[in-house]
């Protein structure tokens, strides 16, 4: 097989992509709201993937392509480097070209020189303008539902492409981006054929063939005529990830305000999420309740104590340590939590630097903080480790995440055998639906992260875990 | 064509229009075993099953500690056929 020819695209390429194809989706251009979604980084548009990873074909085969089927099976994140690669493949009358990163296929594109079959969808003219603003509707379309308006791609470079399916790339995107689903919208795949007519329309309409609110996936069929000419049908599959509910603070609380407790207890990652979760059942016992957070957010409560600092970073951690000795209440407690987003992976040659770097990343945003938080933990303090079932059931794709929460295992081991009175818990929780595993995949069969935090938190104050190592896993379901 | 021959026929089919024209799947094949047989495609995959046969699966179907066998028995046990 001919080595792979490298793809990646930096900010710049995105932005410009955002702008030719209207699809300005935070996702893909938004760094900080990009860290608050399970990729944890800015998303390559897939059209944009798949556009450039078409370019693998010779010029006089990307002429000749009148039908694109494009399947996505993961993120390319900005900055990442990717590999493409093409072959013919005569039964399909055609090329397909794959997308290979992280060990897994990240998308595939098969380019045929036949048009396929086409639903009929009646084009009305365009009522409405396009969008300069994600659509988030309180509720998804349903199906039989006809979503439409303008469209205009600007400036799209396609080479030598047929222009209207380059557009209807660049449309398909804008739809899953910025319409329907919208602002929580994941594309997955996409059929584009090429028809013949087109009145010029600019515009185009579509209907809701598919919608499972189990998954929240949609299929979206119908027709864009380019205004250049042209007339392609499509058939749109993609997910919406509806918001992750926040955290109930009323679940955790109680109606009376616990007697202060005169310590201190500190959660690393503790905005969202589990570590949310965490530092509320914390603060319910009494507890003077510090939260580490490294990107600004409202706290679940507001007698929560919060410091904005990345827990990698070793001299902003010596600054919350340094604040909380200043307040004079003994440490008791220290919760890790802090995790990065585990985006699929498989163990291959090309993966493994990234598995590696996975590890190392997920090490440090726990044994920074444990460092500089460790030598003013009291005797029978606790540090809570948080791992994950995924240890002792490793989930196929995420080889990089079962190595790091075994790597934070071992420092809860070392914490244990190191620091006499101190009870340190390696807390193997479940699977919960948080904004780090909102996606279609993940959502099925999620705990509420409330009541674990409330049994983790329950079993260290009832005080029957002795000093050194506990692993908890079923005591917390 | 027997009824059970038409069923692996439409069965095969729905898993090459979602996993790709040229995967070769066997029986114990599933999520991660065969490229391109991911957690999304997966999810994409129980929809289409659903779709073509018109039944609805068991939510556990979409998780994917599935293979094709445990998916067309999934599929047959819903349509009454066993």
């Amino acid at each position: 097989m001919a080595a792979g020819r490298p793809l990646a695209f930096d900010e710049a390429d995105v932005a410009a992509f955002a702008a030719a194809s209207g699809d300005r989706n935070p996702l893909h251009v938004d760094r900080s709201y990009a860290r608050t979604t399970p990729f944890g980084e800015r998303v390559v548009h897939g059209s944009l993937l798949a556009l450039e990873a078409l370019r693998c074909l010779a010029d006089d085969q990307l002429a000749e392509v009148r039908a694109l089927e494009v399947t996505f099976g993961g993120a390319v994140l900005v900055g990442e480097t990717v590999e493409a690669e093409v072959r013919e493949v005569p039964q399909a009358d055609g090329w397909q070209v794959r997308v290979v990163g992280r060990g897994r296929l990240l998308a595939r594109v098969l380019a045929r020189r036949a048009p396929g079959p086409a639903e009929e969808v009646d084009v009305p003219p365009p009522a409405r303008p396009m969008r300069t603003e994600p659509n988030d509707p309180p509720a998804p379309p349903q199906a039989g539902d006809v979503i439409g308006g303008a469209y205009a791609a600007r400036g799209l470079s396609a080479g030598a492409l047929a222009p209207p399916l380059a557009e209807g790339l660049a449309w398909a995107s804008y739809v899953v981006g910025m319409e329907a689903p919208g602002l929580h919208g994941v594309f997955a795949a996409l059929k584009l054929s090429l028809l013949d007519g087109g009145g010029g329309a600019g515009a185009y309409a579509l209907r809701v063939t598919e919608h499972d609110p189990r998954t929240e996936r949609l299929v979206l069929t119908g027709v864009l005529e380019p205004a250049a000419g042209g007339r392609l049908a499509a058939v749109i599959d993609c997910f919406g990830r509806p918001a992750v509910p926040e955290i109930d603070a009323a679940a955790l609380l109680p109606a009376e305000p616990a007697a202060a407790s005169g310590r201190a207890v500190v959660v690393v990652g503790g905005s969202r999420g589990f570590g949310a979760a965490a530092a509320l059942a914390l603060l319910a016992r009494g507890h003077e309740t510090h939260v580490v957070h490294s990107s600004p957010a409202r706290l679940a409560d507001e007698r929560l104590r919060g410091h904005l600092a990345d827990a990698r970073d070793a001299e902003a951690m010596e600054r919350v340590a340094k604040e909380l000795e200043e307040r004079g209440l003994p440490l008791h407690g220290i919760v890790l939590a802090a995790s990065p987003p585990p985006l699929p992976m498989a163990v291959t040659v090309s993966s493994a630097p990234s598995v590696a770097d996975y590890v190392a990343t997920a090490l440090r945003l726990a044994v920074v903080p444990l460092g500089a938080l460790l030598p003013l933990l009291g005797r029978g303090g606790f540090v809570v480790f948080c791992s994950s079932t995924a240890v002792s059931a490793p989930p196929r794709d995420w080889p990089h995440y079962v190595a790091a929460k075994g790597a934070l295992e071992g420092v809860a081991a070392w914490t244990a055998a190191s620091t006499p009175g101190v009870r340190s818990v390696a807390a193997r929780l479940p699977k919960m639906l948080t904004a780090m595993t909102n996606l279609p995949s993940m959502r099925v069969s999620a705990a509420a992260p409330e009541p674990v935090a409330k049994r983790l938190v329950e079993l260290i104050e009832a005080d029957e875990l002795s000093p050194g190592l506990t692993v908890l896993e079923e005591e917390l379901t | 064509m027997t009824i059970t021959q038409d069923f692996d026929q439409q069965f095969r089919e729905v898993l090459e229009d979602v996993l790709g024209f040229d995967v070769e799947v066997r029986d114990e094949d599933g999520p991660g075993t065969v490229e391109g047989w991911d957690s999304l495609s997966h999810v994409r995959l129980v929809h289409a099953l659903e779709t073509r046969f018109d039944v609805r699966l068991p939510d556990d179907a979409l998780l994917g500690e599935q293979t094709a066998a445990s998916l067309k028995q999934l599929v047959q046990d819903r349509l009454g056929g066993g």
